[in-house]
């Protein structure tokens, strides 16, 4: 008996081919870099007991973990989803693109957990984190405040030559 | 420390996990069970299905097959004890001839088509006047009190039920003798059971309890 | 009689293999490099607080800054399938598996979420169904559910029904301690916890996780939590409940609580790498009735004891991520003891179901890519050892299929499937299901 050709599998590997022809398997190629760039500064309340945050604590926390630190729960917030702000903060510190952000939040509802940190314009950050304990953001460095602190990433200043965070 | 507490944990994880795969079948029944070729739990001999399990019959008793109930044999009647006991003159071998049923209570001689020699009955207007492992043959023009022999024995094909009353082997699920020689409407089969037409099924008719029969 | 794998199977090992090879090298982004940088001038002098921000219920705050949003949040997941079968209609399985091309709505479920405060929250889901209009019986009978509309001119209308797929509060009472009190999700293995839809990358589930050797909810009581070791996380979950059985979400027949657990590991070994292991313990109890009667005038209980049985069950799973290649598996095994005198039926037509150790497992491979939608390949195998009987030994199934995702919230989907029985005696021996499989599901 002369078996179905299946189509289904044809199908799959003519579009695996196509995608594979096009689309490079490997390192992206990095971008071309100015000579100088603004720091994106992780900024607490000057009365927060938070002094230096790891990567991986910034990580887990803006990917949805909950991180205490001296029995202070940390609050996160980020920047609108558009912005360079947060684009450049997700891509060094959850290392994931915009559309890779919205997949992993879209992802969490579903599962039932807890849904990405608030987003505030940006206009507020800054006015927020500073009244509010236990708040802790991002922002370029020139818009530093006397009314918040910044803290270290990973024991890097950011005035350190080799601190991580740069606004894209 | 926390590696030995991980190490115990991963020990009694994987013990547990394996744990069921030691199910030979000996372990896969419950009490007064086998494991059968059909894979399935099953009675063993003179234990009768009950809700939930297998029951076994008392001692002296025996199995009727059709309505799974432990029963006197043919000849025997339960008595005040529940024990069974000879009733004399029922199921005495009998021919007609030289061999007849002199008891006045079981005066008919009982023998099947084919045969010759029988066993010795009662009449009867309907089940109740028959001893349990009886059923009255309210088909016949005098009904008497009569067995269904080979219900329920095993078999590979029907061969393996030539001569029984239950003739026919059933090959599809129970792989036992049934009864195949009855017609839907006149139910000439054991007692509580009606002649079911399974012929969509491609097993023409059977005796089977009303609840099996599909409507 | 030895089986040469389907076409699609050969070409997407090759395929693979090839991905393997130039991702070897691939890395997720990296950060990129430092430039040159000024010195930073040195903090500006402390100013007075005059932050401009006059009210905190401008931005939907107050000042005790909850955690969450307090506000409900509703919001859910649907999806649409198109559903093709290769089936002679002479075949064998053309009498047991449906015969028809068709549409279908699968999932419309509903979500209320809402912290209630910053330690307490609440979450609810439901899923809408057309069942029971279009159940199919052994007999091959379908119900039909119809009444009058009034609302137009006592029209027919076709009714469904409402499934509630969880529904909890929970609480933390400590930095790695929460607990939920409710119906949950039984925190075992990747794809339970996953549960919708869009999250999953196939359209439908492997069979071992469909037949649920974990039950797919319970309701009681679940303490999780992790603890962060450097760049590890440890989970735990821990769950009490009424078990399994027909009634599971509001009676425990039997009185006796199941048991469960669940332990695991994240670890930045190449990529990510997640490791779980989960346990459970319970008995199931089905009964028809509750039956007092009243013999010498006295109340007398003669509840029957329908079928029982203890069951344990037992599941690994792992998942592995490293950078957009994706790689899953899951074991689960389940073993049955039935308690006397409370043994069910075999559902073959004679006999008792024996005491049974069933196992299942899959595994699920793909590559996200950056274009065309970010498509992803993906190949699951699966295999699954039900309960022993004379028809059927087990069930294989291989499938490979396309995900793309143009939208964070929208996912396309296609999925050629084939099923067989390997070791099946007669009636299923020669049988292949295949299937082709459209999807479109969303989040919204």
């Amino acid at each position: 008996m002369r078996r179905p050709i299946r189509i289904g599998p044809l199908l799959v590997g003519l579009l695996l081919s196509i995608a594979v022809a096009v689309e490079p398997i490997g390192p992206r190629a990095a971008e071309a870099e100015p000579a100088t760039k603004k720091r994106l500064v992780v900024i607490v309340g000057r009365d927060s007991p938070v002094t230096d945050l790891s990567r991986i604590e910034l990580n887990r926390m803006f990917t949805g973990s909950v991180v205490y630190v001296a029995k202070l729960r940390l609050v996160p917030f980020n920047f609108p989803p558009a912005s360079r702000e947060r684009t450049s903060f997700d891509g060094t510190m959850l290392g994931m693109s915009p559309a890779e952000v919205g997949r992993f939040w879209m992802d969490r509802k579903i599962r039932g957990q807890s849904g990405a940190p608030r987003s505030l314009p940006a206009a507020y950050v800054v006015k927020l984190v500073a009244r509010l304990p236990g708040a802790i953001g991002y922002v370029a460095e020139d818009q530093l405040t006397p009314a918040v602190r910044a803290i270290r990433v990973g024991g890097l200043a950011y005035t350190d030559a080799t601190y991580p965070l740069f606004l894209q | 420390m926390t590696e030995k507490i991980l190490a115990g944990l991963l020990g009694a994880f994987v013990a547990g996990a394996q744990g069921g795969c030691a199910l030979d079948d000996a372990d896969k029944c419950g009490p007064h069970m086998e494991f059968s070729d059909s894979q399935v739990c099953t009675c063993v001999e003179n234990a009768v299905e009950v809700t939930g399990g297998c029951e076994p019959c008392a001692p002296g008793d025996v199995v009727d097959e059709m309505n799974q109930a432990c029963v006197c044999p043919a000849g025997q009647t339960r008595d005040g004890g529940g024990t069974c006991r000879e009733v004399a003159g029922l199921g005495d071998p009998c021919n007609g001839d030289d061999l007849t049923c002199d008891d006045p209570l079981f005066n008919r001689c009982a023998v099947a088509v084919d045969a010759t020699t029988g066993y010795c009955t009662s009449s009867c207007v309907d089940d109740s006047g028959c001893e349990a492992a009886y059923t009255c043959a309210v088909w016949e023009d005098e009904p008497y009190c009569r067995t269904f022999t080979g219900v329920g024995q095993a078999c590979e094909s029907s061969d393996d039920c030539a001569g029984n009353d239950a003739g026919f082997c059933e090959t599809l699920q129970s792989h036992t003798c049934q009864i195949a020689t009855c017609t839907v409407g006149i139910d000439e089969c054991p007692r509580d059971n009606i002649c079911c037409d399974l012929s969509s099924y491609g097993l023409g008719t059977l005796c089977s309890s009303p609840e099996d029969c599909p409507t | 009689m030895t089986r040469s794998p389907p076409l699609a199977l050969i070409g997407l090992e090759a395929l693979l293999a090839s991905l393997l090879a130039g991702t070897a090298a691939a890395q997720p982004p990296a950060p990129l490099p430092q430039p040159a940088v000024a010195p930073s001038p040195s903090p500006p002098p402390p100013v007075a607080a005059d932050d401009g921000l006059d009210g905190l219920g401008d931005l939907g705050l107050e000042q005790a800054l909850p955690a969450e949003d307090e506000a409900l949040t509703i919001y859910g997941f649907a999806d649409v399938t198109y559903m093709m079968y290769f089936l002679h209609d002479d075949a064998a399985a053309a009498a047991l598996f449906p015969k028809e091309n068709r549409f279908a709505v699968g999932n419309l479920n509903l979500y209320a979420r809402r912290a209630l405060s910053d330690s307490w929250r609440l979450l609810a889901e439901v899923r809408f169904l057309y069942a029971p209009n279009g159940a199919t019986h052994d007999d091959g009978t379908i119900d039909q559910t119809s009444t009058n509309d009034p609302a137009d001119f006592d029209r027919p209308l076709n009714w469904g029904g409402i499934e509630i797929e969880r529904v909890y509060i929970e609480y933390d009472v400590h930095p790695r301690v929460t607990i939920q009190v409710g119906s949950f999700l039984t925190p075992y293995g990747i794809w339970n916890v996953d549960h919708g839809s869009p999250a999953i990358i196939g359209t439908s589930r492997p069979y071992a996780i469909g037949e649920a050797l974990f039950p797919e909810r319970q309701t009681g009581l679940h303490a999780y939590g992790t603890l962060n070791v450097g760049e590890y996380t440890v989970g735990y979950h821990a769950t009490l409940s009424n078990g399994r059985g027909p009634y599971e979400t509001f009676r425990d027949l039997d009185q006796n609580k199941a048991v469960g657990g669940r332990l695991t590991l994240e670890a930045p070994w190449a990529g990510t790498l997640k490791l779980g292991a989960s346990a459970y313990g319970g008995r199931f109890t089905d009964r028809d009735s509750d039956i007092s009667v009243i013999e010498d005038g006295k109340l007398v209980n003669t509840t029957p004891k329908g079928v029982s049985y203890d069951e344990r069950a037992f599941a690994a799973d792992a998942l592995w991520t490293h950078g957009r290649f994706h790689l899953q598996t899951e074991i689960i095994t389940r073993h049955i003891a039935y308690r006397n005198g409370a043994r069910g039926v075999s559902g073959f037509g004679e006999g008792f179901a024996p005491d049974s150790f069933t196992y299942g497992t899959y595994g699920l491979g793909a590559y996200r890519f950056e274009r065309y939608w970010n498509i992803t390949p993906f190949i699951m195998v699966d295999y699954y050892r039900p309960i022993a009987s004379q028809y059927l030994d087990t069930i294989a199934t291989v499938a490979a299929g396309l995900n793309f995702r143009p939208l964070p919230s929208v996912v396309l989907k296609a999925m050629y499937g084939e099923g067989w029985f390997p070791g099946a005696p007669d009636l299923l021996a020669d049988v292949h299901l295949r299937t082709m499989v459209f999807q479109v599901a969303c989040i919204f």
